[in-house]
Parts: structure tokens; sequence; C-alpha cells
């Protein structure tokens, strides 16, 4: 739904914007940021650090490119995961109608009648509180892949269930093609355009589980950076409103989801 | 046939909430780690009174048996027994619950009062200012995580002078409002501005209707049906959408209470607070439906709704 607003920007302005973020990310070498300076605590911006440092004086800069990577490649991966369960469990659904569908799609509604941060929270209980740096990432992925799941497998689903009656699915089958091949071949290449739309839904809204999550301190922790773990810094006031470059990550958070946004009204229509 | 339709899906919500009781319970309990395993680090205590304590909670019997406890204590209206609290967990819910509940109603009521009559006026004007301006601030608000408004705010409010804002019920209630009203507003606008291309309001218009009666008794209730499922949707809300603001501004909601749950392993207060979130999701959405098939009759006998 467009909810009627006007998709105006030309379609690769936001495919643009996502890229140059990308390329700024990529460009710029692998570093976690992690090199402390206590004699530089809050530094401003200067030649040395463009964007000054944070508390432990850090690069803000250095750590927010990895936080961003970090983010985005939450992001990513949720998203990755999400598409791929709704895939399966949309396809079992649409194509096998009786118990499998009946399963599916009240595993569907379970997962929908709970607000979907007391989801993400009661997932992410069953993780350890802390994890390790290599394992957070990973863990956050899953955590938000397996709430976003739903939306998608019941699209996915309704895309199956018109398409199995098909003329040339039928044709198919009546050549002898098993259940597997017809989904492969001939099913699932319908539901790629309702998957495309979904990514770019669902992108955006993990980003911003990590961020949240990490916020809250039970995502990407210290002393690895993601946005949400450098916003969290800003719980405290006197930083807030005394170190103003502490509040890049949210510049680039906010560009970010603007660019998913723009991706999101134009794969729509 | 309406009220049968509704008693199949109370019936069903019903059904619903047992399974998300039973999946929030599993939730919690298969976390690693547990409540008393602070006191097991501590030297002075031994392992045997770590135990007593477990099994006096019942920790070391089997899921199924304590799921059955749970469940006789929620029907006793207790919702278990919190280990951090030392007390049943409905008593120390309900007031929490009351701190969100009256935060998000009034957010929810404001940005309902704001968002339908001016999405009915944008709605009116298509191209005029109102509706520009309106679906312009409403994009940008929607785009806007409300993390990031609650931290622009603070600083606002700091900056400012206005020191005592951080601590005010305003501040919550303006992130949770600028977080509603773009819904209401866009939805108002888009289901009106529909609704006005429709023949019947062209044939209502020739006939010489025109006015109040116009957009109250044709317009309003023909646009009506996505609106009742956002209302619903928001009032499923009320419970679910105050845990940001809540923690970050240090509010003492369920949002908190929740976190700490989480943190403490306090496993019968996060089985609770799921179930209670849910219960309000599935409660709202039940209400929309009975306003659906109040509204359009088509609803109630064209089978299940997706």
């Amino acid at each position: 739904m467009t909810l009627g607003l006007r998709p105006e920007a030309p379609v690769n302005k936001p495919v643009r914007l996502l890229l140059a973020i990308l390329l700024i990310l990529l460009a710029i070498p692998w570093s976690d940021g992690a090199r402390q300076d206590r004699a530089i605590p809050f530094h401003p911006p200067d030649g040395a650090h463009w964007l000054g440092t944070d508390g432990f004086g850090r690069d803000v800069l250095t750590r927010l490119v990895a936080g961003t990577r970090a983010s985005l490649a939450a992001g990513l991966l949720a998203t990755a995961l999400a598409l791929a369960v709704a895939t399966v469990l949309g396809a079992l659904a649409g194509y096998y109608p009786g118990w499998r569908d009946e399963f599916a799609m009240r595993l569907a509604e379970l997962f929908q009648s709970l607000p979907w941060l007391y989801l993400v929270l009661g997932i992410r209980s069953v993780l350890p509180l802390s994890l390790p740096p290599s394992l957070a990432l990973l863990g956050i992925a899953l955590v938000s892949g397996l709430t976003g799941w739903t939306r998608p497998a019941r699209l996915v689903r309704g895309v199956v269930l018109s398409a199995r009656t098909r003329d040339y699915v039928l044709a198919a089958r009546a050549f002898g093609a098993g259940d597997l091949y017809l989904l492969r071949r001939h099913i699932l290449p319908e539901t790629f355009p309702v998957l495309a739309v979904q990514a770019s839904v669902l992108l955006p809204q993990f980003i911003l589980a990590e961020v949240t999550l990490s916020f809250l301190g039970l995502g990407i922790g210290e002393p690895a950076p993601s946005l949400g773990g450098m916003l969290s810094a800003l719980r405290d006031l006197s930083v807030l409103s005394t170190y103003p470059w502490m509040l890049s990550p949210a510049v680039v958070l906010l560009l970010t989801l603007t660019g998913c946004n723009w991706l999101t009204r134009h794969s729509n229509r | 046939m309406r009220v049968a339709w509704l008693l199949r899906r109370l019936l069903h919500s019903v059904a619903l909430l047992f399974a998300v009781s039973v999946f929030s319970f599993l939730l919690a309990h298969f976390a690693p780690g547990g409540f008393f395993d602070d006191l097991q680090l501590n030297p002075q205590i031994s392992p045997e009174t770590v135990w007593q304590l477990r099994h006096r909670y019942g920790l070391d019997r089997p899921l199924p048996l304590q799921y059955a406890k749970w469940a006789a204590s929620a029907a006793r209206g207790d919702f278990g027994a919190s280990l951090a609290w030392q007390q049943p967990v409905a008593p120390i819910l309900l007031p929490r619950l009351r701190h969100t509940l009256q935060l998000t109603g009034t957010a929810a009521a404001l940005a309902w009062l704001c968002g339908l009559p001016l999405g009915l006026l944008a709605a009116r004007k298509r191209r005029g200012l109102l509706s520009r301006l309106g679906v312009t601030i409403s994009s940008m608000l929607l785009v806007t995580p409300e993390l990031l408004l609650i931290l622009v705010l603070m600083l606002a409010a700091i900056r400012l002078g206005f020191p005592g804002l951080l601590t005010s019920f305003a501040l919550p209630l303006g992130v949770l409002v600028a977080g509603m009203f773009p819904l209401v507003f866009l939805h108002t606008r888009s289901a009106t501005l529909e609704v006005l291309d429709a023949a019947f309001i062209r044939s209502a218009r020739a006939h010489g209707i025109r006015g109040t009666r116009l957009w109250l008794v044709y317009i309003l209730p023909a646009a009506g049906n996505p609106l009742i499922s956002l209302f619903g949707l928001s009032l499923g809300g009320l419970v679910g959408a105050s845990l940001v603001v809540e923690t970050v501004l240090s509010r003492p909601g369920l949002g908190s209470l929740f976190l700490d749950a989480i943190a403490n392993r306090d496993l019968d207060v996060v089985t609770a607070v799921m179930l209670l979130s849910a219960t309000c999701l599935i409660g709202g959405n039940l209400l929309a439906d009975a306003i659906l098939a109040w509204n359009d009759p088509r609803i109630a006998s064209g089978g299940s709704r997706e």
C-alpha cells in the first residue's frame, strides 16, 4: 500500500543512495575502531579524527563505518533468513492444502499475535544475555529473521496457491514433472516479485531491530561497534547535550532508512 | 449470522491466546541460565541451598508440569510467582500496566483526534496546502525511528532550557503521538480519496446531498473499513507501543519491567507480560472485527478475512 504518497523521485535515486553508502563502507579499509586513546576522550572533530572521538578516545568515524557495516550485515542476513523461512513455509502451505497449510498459517498467526518488539525480545531471551561480538551479529540476525517471516509467507502462499492450478503447471505435471521440479521451475519463480518487495520492506525493519536491541544492551555489545551500540552512548544526557558529533550514527541511520524507504516506494509500483 | 461469526472469532482468539501462553512459556524456559545462577557463584551458598531453592519454585520439574502449575496459577489470577519480587506476578503487573495505558491511551486518543479530522480535511482538497504539508510531514515522521525522535526531543529539551520536560509526561506522549499520527492521517486521507472518486458519491452530489450529511452519512462509512482495522491495531498496540520510550526515559511501565525480567530470567514475569501484550493485540483485532461486521455485513458472511 502506498498510502497515496506520491512516488516522484526517479527509480535510480534510492538505489544510488544505497549503493553510495555501501561503496563508502567497502572503500574504507577494515578496522573495528577498537584502538583507544584515553588521553583524548570526547575530542572534537579535527584533522586526525574527522568525526571526533568517543568517551574512550576511539575514532568515531572508524567506528561509524564498522558499525554501519555490522548493522547492514545484520539486516541483510535477517532479511535473507526471513525470506528463506517464508518461501519454504509459504510454498508448503500453498502447494499442499491440508494439515501443512493449516500448520504454517496457524504458526504465522501465533507469531503475529505478539507485538513485534515483544516477540523480538522474547525470542532474543532464548540466547545468552551477552553474546560474544563474533556471534552477536549472527544471533541478532537470527532473532529478527525469525520474527519477520509471517507476512511474506502469507503472500508466497497466495501466489503459490494461484500458480498451482495454472495451465502450464498442469501441463508440466501431465508430462510427469514431480512436485519439487514444479515448485522450483514453474511456481517459485512467480513469487520473486513479491519476495523482492518484501525484502525492501523487511530490510529497514531489521536494521531497526538491531539498533533497538543494541541500544537496549541486548544486541551487539561493546567493544564491537554497531549503530545501536553507538547510539546507546547518548543515553547519558551529558554526552547527548555536549558532544554533537556523537549524534553522527543517528544521521547515518536516518539516511539508510530513507534510502530503504525510497526503494520500497518504487518497488511497490 | 453476525453473532455466530463473532462467537467463532472469539473462540478462535481464546485458542490463539492459549497457544501464545505455551509459546511464551517455552521461550522463557528455554532461555539459558537461570535466576539462581548468581547464587551459584557465591562460595558462601552451598549447591544444596541453590538446589533447594530451585526445588521450592519447582524449576527442577518437567516442563509440562511447570506449565500446568503456571496455568493453574493464571486461572487463580496470579499469573505465576516472580522470583525477583517474591510475590505473585499480577500485583506487580497491574500498576505498571496502568502507567503504560495512561501514556499510550492518551497518545492514541490524541493521534486519532488530530489525524482523523485532518485526514478528512486533506482529502477534501487533495492538492491543497494542508494535504501536501500533511503528507510531507507524515511521511517524514514515518521514516524517522522512534529512538531517534526521542533522542532529538531530549536534546531539544536540554538545549532550549526545559530540562523538566525530560521527566514529564509530555515528552514520551509527543514521541508516541508522532509515531501514530502519520498512520491515522495518511490512511484517512487515502481511504477518503478512494471513496470520493466512487460513482455513488457523484450520484449523491448530483441529488443535491452535500456538506455534513454527505461526509458523515455517505463518505465516512464507505471509507471506514481500513480505518476500523487501523483503529483495532492502535488499540492492540496500546500495551506494546511504548517499550522503547519507557525504557529510554526510565518511566515505570511494562516495558522496563519486561526488560528487567528478561535480564533476571524471571520466567513467570516474562511469560505474563508477553501474554498480556498478545491479549491486548488479539483483543484489539477482535473489537475491530466486531465493528467491521457491524459497519459492513458483507464481512461476516464472506468467510474468513485475510
